[in-house]
């Protein structure tokens, strides 16, 4: 392939630095040797890694169900045994669970797995890490289609393999894992087939599920769709008429949102920055606060459930190669890559309309582009024209730095996370409701304290409550069968013996059966009994 | 007309109000050592390896550490936007990207080297200024170069 440096600026092509260089270096070509002959068992390898990662210890680690995993995990049963949810009502499109009306796709995928596996931390989990395995395999395939380098798809598929980012997500029930792998899937579908109606059509079919899995969706899918549209606007336009199928579509998708229009509003109301005094302001800070190097590289989300202490979002080792990566495609005159620049950009305005800011959770729709840009600085240093033994060092330090990073990852997140960020995902629930069950037939009443939140959720899940038993008594989740939950004070209904579950600092009766404490060695809950 | 535009951009970059930068320097980035190596070996467990202990939880490791959030603190996009406007944000970021291409080792170190002007207590109005250069020289760049 003929070189195009003569396409430069003189001045450019005087001066220019290798990176730049890049841009114009004929890519496409996929590298002689072992790799050459070997390049699927390469990905194989890879998504062995990107399984192992996110299914090891799938069930012990995060070390609790946090309450909207129990809360999507009890629905999936209810609908798997009744097919109606917790609030009666048949395959429902939104799911009430705690006024927050989550979208049907948050729960529907936990169906299969819970019957299969049982009602389980595992099964519940399960879901969202094949969903991670998938994404990883489009990673690859779609940086493949926008890069046309083998090397490069296989280096972005194993750095999300082992991207911290990626990994969280991937590691507990959330539907945002969910929405930003129907995302690239449709993306990728729709690049494979650009030229075709069917490319569009997988587009808007994967944008249309992804619409019904997250909230944040109702965001980042408009933006992309618009991005999309003006960014291949051209190719876009020529179907014409044929234009309709894939608006129908979409259309369709859209509808359980319009007919359930106030209820889905709700949780964007609770956390958007239209609340704030100065919004636009706060979506300015918002938006930077995404791209902020400590956020990315130092200190991560401060939010327990969203990372692990000690470490930001991606590696330290990718900083350089992003930076490399981002002024290499900048440099390049084919458009494709370009699209990776317009997803850089935009991919914060979802997290930045809400608060608080900077968001790992919400902002999980930068994945997988930031990896992608650390493999095109990968790839930009493997090909500058620099001497063998320069290369060989770069790499050697990249790699060691890597290396250590990874390592250093893998330790705070199974050694240190589940004991610092215990408290996080609401620890100490298991270990009441296992003592309860064991003695639950020597009370007349059990009653547990409503101060950690939504205790119901945790009882109904790790008790296995019948769905059907539950429905018919179930009153403003106060109580069910023999179980009340209460306030600041519990004053006894039912004669007889009572089961107490207090936190340790709350008022109980003398009688203290147990103490629960949490993996991270702090005294939780006291249960007591009544005389 | 081009004129008039880049001297009114350049005063509101000028005009700008100072911002300060969190207070984070070498002697935050000592102090944070004993506590944070105490927290870390803390929550091991007694039976994990000594060695392996010191390797992940170690004396330069968090000096880096405090290091690199001093370092970031320079480059944090909410700090430059407050300290430059929005236009010599991207003034900013287009001169650092020219410098690049073009090869202009002495403004890429500069840049570089900037945020240790504060790291080692060094006057701040220092970043200020450098950033507030910069930021002109890239609009300017922006706008009349071809």
């Amino acid at each position: 392939m003929k070189s195009s440096l003569s396409k430069l600026p003189r001045a450019e092509a005087r001066g220019i630095f290798f990176l730049a260089r890049f841009g114009y270096h004929p890519i496409g070509q996929w590298p002689k040797g072992f790799l050459a002959r070997n390049k699927y068992i390469w990905l194989l390898l890879i998504l062995a890694l990107a399984f192992a990662l996110r299914f090891y210890q799938l069930g012990q680690n995060p070390p609790h169900l946090n309450w909207d995993e129990a809360s999507n995990s009890y629905n999936a049963n209810s609908i798997l045994k009744t097919g109606k949810d917790e609030y009666g009502r048949f395959m429902p499109v939104l799911f009430k669970s705690f006024g927050d009306y989550n979208l049907a796709l948050s729960v529907y995928p936990i169906v299969p797995s819970i019957a299969i596996f049982g009602l389980n931390q595992f099964a519940v989990r399960l879901p969202s890490a094949l969903f991670g395995v998938v994404f990883v395999l489009f990673t690859y395939l779609l940086t493949l289609k926008l890069l046309k380098n083998r090397f490069t798809a296989l280096m972005a598929a194993f750095l999300i393999a082992i991207s911290p980012w990626h990994l969280q997500f991937s590691r507990y029930d959330h539907e945002a894992n969910f929405m930003q792998t129907f995302i690239l899937v449709g993306l990728t579908a729709y690049f494979y087939l650009r030229k075709k109606i069917t490319g569009l059509i997988l587009l808007v079919l994967f944008f249309g599920l992804a619409l019904n899995s997250y909230h944040g969706a109702k965001v980042w899918v408009p933006v992309l769709l618009l991005f999309m549209t003006i960014f291949d606007r051209k190719n876009i336009l020529k179907f014409k008429f044929k234009l309709i199928l894939p608006a129908l579509i979409l259309f369709a998708f859209c509808l359980p949102i319009i007919a359930n229009f106030q209820n889905s509003l709700i949780r964007g109301q609770s956390v958007g920055i239209t609340s704030q005094k100065q919004p636009i302001s706060t979506f300015v800070s918002g938006y930077l606060d995404h791209y902020s190097l400590n956020f990315l590289f130092n200190a991560g989300d401060t939010i327990g459930r969203h990372a692990v202490t000690g470490m930001g979002e991606l590696y330290v080792f990718e900083l350089p190669l992003i930076l490399l990566g981002i002024i290499a495609v900048v440099a390049r005159k084919e458009k494709l890559p370009k699209f990776l620049l317009g997803w850089l950009l935009l991919a914060a305005i979802p997290a930045a309309l809400a608060t608080p800011t900077p968001h790992a959770l919400r902002a999980i729709t930068f994945l997988p582009v930031w990896d992608i840009f650390a493999t095109i600085g990968i790839y930009a240093i493997k090909t500058a024209k620099l001497a063998r033994w320069t290369k060989a060092t770069v790499f050697l330090v990249i790699g060691v730095i890597g290396l250590y990073n990874f390592i250093t990852y893998l330790h705070l997140y199974y050694s240190h996370y589940p004991r610092q960020r215990a408290v996080d995902w609401q620890d100490g629930h298991r270990q009441v409701f296992a003592y309860i069950k064991e003695h639950e037939s020597e009370y007349n009443s059990i009653a547990i304290s409503n101060y950690y939140g939504h205790p119901y959720i945790f009882a109904l899940f790790y008790l296995g409550y019948d769905p059907a038993l539950y429905r018919p008594q179930k009153d403003g989740q106060n109580g069910f069968g023999k179980y009340e939950f209460f306030g600041s004070s519990w004053s006894q209904t039912v004669p007889g013996k009572a089961l107490i579950v207090t936190p340790f600092w709350q008022a109980h009766p003398p009688k203290v059966l147990k103490q629960i404490y949490t993996a991270d060695r702090d005294l939780r809950y006291i249960i007591s009994e009544t005389q | 007309m081009k004129f008039i535009l880049f001297i009114i951009i350049s005063a509101f970059i000028i005009l700008a109000p100072k911002i300060g930068l969190p207070i984070c320097n070498i002697d935050t980035a000592k102090q944070a050592i004993p506590p944070r190596i105490f927290a870390e070996i803390a929550i091991d467990d007694n039976d994990q390896n000594v060695i392996f202990t010191r390797a992940i939880h170690n004396k330069t490791g968090i000096f880096l550490s405090e290091f690199s959030r001093c370092y970031f603190d320079v480059f944090d996009f909410n700090y430059l936007y407050k300290q430059l406007t929005i236009l010599g944000l991207t003034g900013l970021l287009f001169a650092s990207y020219r410098a690049i291409v073009l090869k202009r080792y002495n403004l890429i170190l500069l840049i570089l080297f900037l945020p240790l002007i504060p790291f080692f207590k060094q006057p701040e109005i220092i970043v200020m200024l450098v950033l507030k250069t910069l930021a002109i020289s890239g609009v300017l760049a922006f706008m009349f170069l071809k």
